[in-house]
């Protein structure tokens, strides 16, 4: 696409975010307080 | 919030950068978009606008929606139901929820841990949070129930993790260690320096609460390395706008993660773009000063970047009803915390949970929410019941401030991920 230009997946902070995957994956409960 | 052009699944805005980026709010993908793209939105022609239809039509494979196991493996445990400290906002009626009973059942307690510790399957969690009134109060029953829980998964392959949510005044050597000995994820509620904190968080004597916090985080810091994870929970609101300030104070003590959070008021169509103005600034400001690692230990901005991160869709802002259950120290069961003060609101009692009760709950906020049109509605997950409640008696009438700070939020979180992706 040529005016559109997607955002791929962040590499530089996979590590940390890796680490905190689970919170958005498999949901238990508050988003806010408890995640 | 900055002005949303729309056109179906795709959404777009100016970033605080000035850069066009644009969201499809099905799969999840973010993009920066050129000028004539932005302007296709309005004129609906031309090859920048057959993008944007035909990008909208993409179905992405890759997409998955957040799922809840379909059994409990949440239980929040009121360890006590009395609290030392008078906060002004606190909707736990003192932390009492108008109830007799200061001090939890243990018996009841360890049927509800037998009972819902049973259906976890080898290679599963269960997540126990030791809650109030000031769980604290009592570490010696703490200990007790996170014994016996271990007991109970004693030989199985079943990650147990325990979490507490304190007032952290009452944090001395011996509460201390019992957080680390059993790992704990911890989270101290503290709403700023000690001109703000005391206001909101004063000690039921008037006492000043913030330095006993301060000394409770110095004992605990010497068990750092034995916490799983030491997070704060900031309540903002009409008692509290700086969140400046705040931030700046909470810097101090090197928590792992920022839970900032709002408190609604009657006020909410002043107040509540204020805090926003405010917590942008912050964000901004954070990102400027101390970089994205930084700005990725504010909660809603973390859960916003990692669901662009892994592509996982919200359809539930909470697991009520679902996964998550709250018990009150006489053992009656709530799908929210905040609504232990309304006996209408009981769907179990000991161990047992009712079916007929929750069985409102099982479709996904989203839906129950009508949230279909709303670019944002899978990153928020159809907002908070208990906010809609106080907001207009009804737990799934929206309110309409809690989805303006959902969007604008969720607008910082789409900057922040394509920020990040510029970095690789």
């Amino acid at each position: 696409m040529k005016h559109i230009k997607k955002t791929k997946p962040t590499k530089v902070n996979k590590a940390y975010l890796d680490k905190h995957k689970h919170e958005v994956i498999k949901q238990a409960g508050c988003e806010i307080v408890y995640t | 919030m900055s002005i949303v052009r729309q056109y179906k699944n795709i959404v777009s805005f100016k970033d605080s950068s000035g850069k066009t980026l644009a969201f499809h709010s099905q799969n999840l993908e973010v993009a920066e978009i050129d000028q004539e793209a932005w302007s296709a939105f309005e004129s609906q022609s031309g090859e920048a606008f057959n993008e944007i239809a035909s990008w909208s039509e993409e179905v992405n494979d890759q997409v998955s929606d957040s799922y809840f196991e379909d059994h409990i493996n949440q239980l929040s445990i009121n360890v006590s139901q009395i609290c030392n400290l008078a906060c002004t906002y606190c909707a736990a009626d003192g932390g009492t929820y108008k109830a007799q009973k200061p001090i939890a059942d243990l018996n009841i307690v360890y049927k509800q841990l037998d009972q819902f510790l049973k259906p976890i399957k080898d290679g599963g969690s269960f997540h126990i949070r030791f809650f109030g009134g000031e769980p604290l109060l009592y570490p010696d029953h703490i200990k007790k129930m996170a014994d016996y829980a271990k007991l109970l998964v004693a030989g199985r392959d079943i990650d147990l993790r325990m979490k507490i949510t304190t007032n952290g005044t009452l944090i001395d050597e011996k509460r201390a260690q019992l957080l680390a000995d059993y790992n704990m994820e911890v989270a101290i509620s503290i709403d700023g320096p000690e001109q703000i904190n005391d206001q909101t968080r004063p000690a039921k004597n008037k006492k000043s609460t913030t330095q006993m916090i301060i000394e409770g985080l110095k004992t605990l810091a010497k068990h750092r390395d034995q916490l799983k994870t030491l997070r704060v929970i900031t309540v903002f609101g009409e008692h509290n706008l700086d969140v400046m300030g705040t931030y700046g104070f909470l810097k101090q003590f090197n928590f792992d993660s920022y839970s900032f959070s709002y408190a609604r008021s009657e006020n909410d169509v002043t107040v509540s773009p204020q805090f926003m103005k405010n917590f942008k600034e912050t964000i901004y400001f954070i990102l400027k000063t101390y970089g994205i690692n930084e700005v990725l230990k504010i909660i809603p901005i973390r859960n916003f970047v990692l669901r662009l991160q892994y592509q996982a869709r919200n359809l539930n802002h909470c697991g009520v009803g679902k996964s998550s259950i709250q018990s009150d120290t006489s053992g009656n069961l709530f799908g929210c915390n905040w609504w232990m003060s309304d006996s209408s609101e009981v769907i179990g009692k000991g161990a047992q949970i009712f079916k007929d009760k929750v069985a409102p709950f099982k479709k996904d906020l989203v839906d129950l929410h009508n949230c279909q049109t709303c670019w944002a509605k899978n990153l928020c997950g159809g907002g908070c019941m208990f906010v809609n409640k106080q907001s207009s008696g009804e737990k799934h009438i929206k309110d309409k401030f809690f989805c303006e700070r959902t969007k604008e939020q969720a607008q910082i979180g789409l900057e922040i991920f394509n920020r990040f992706s510029l970095q690789n």
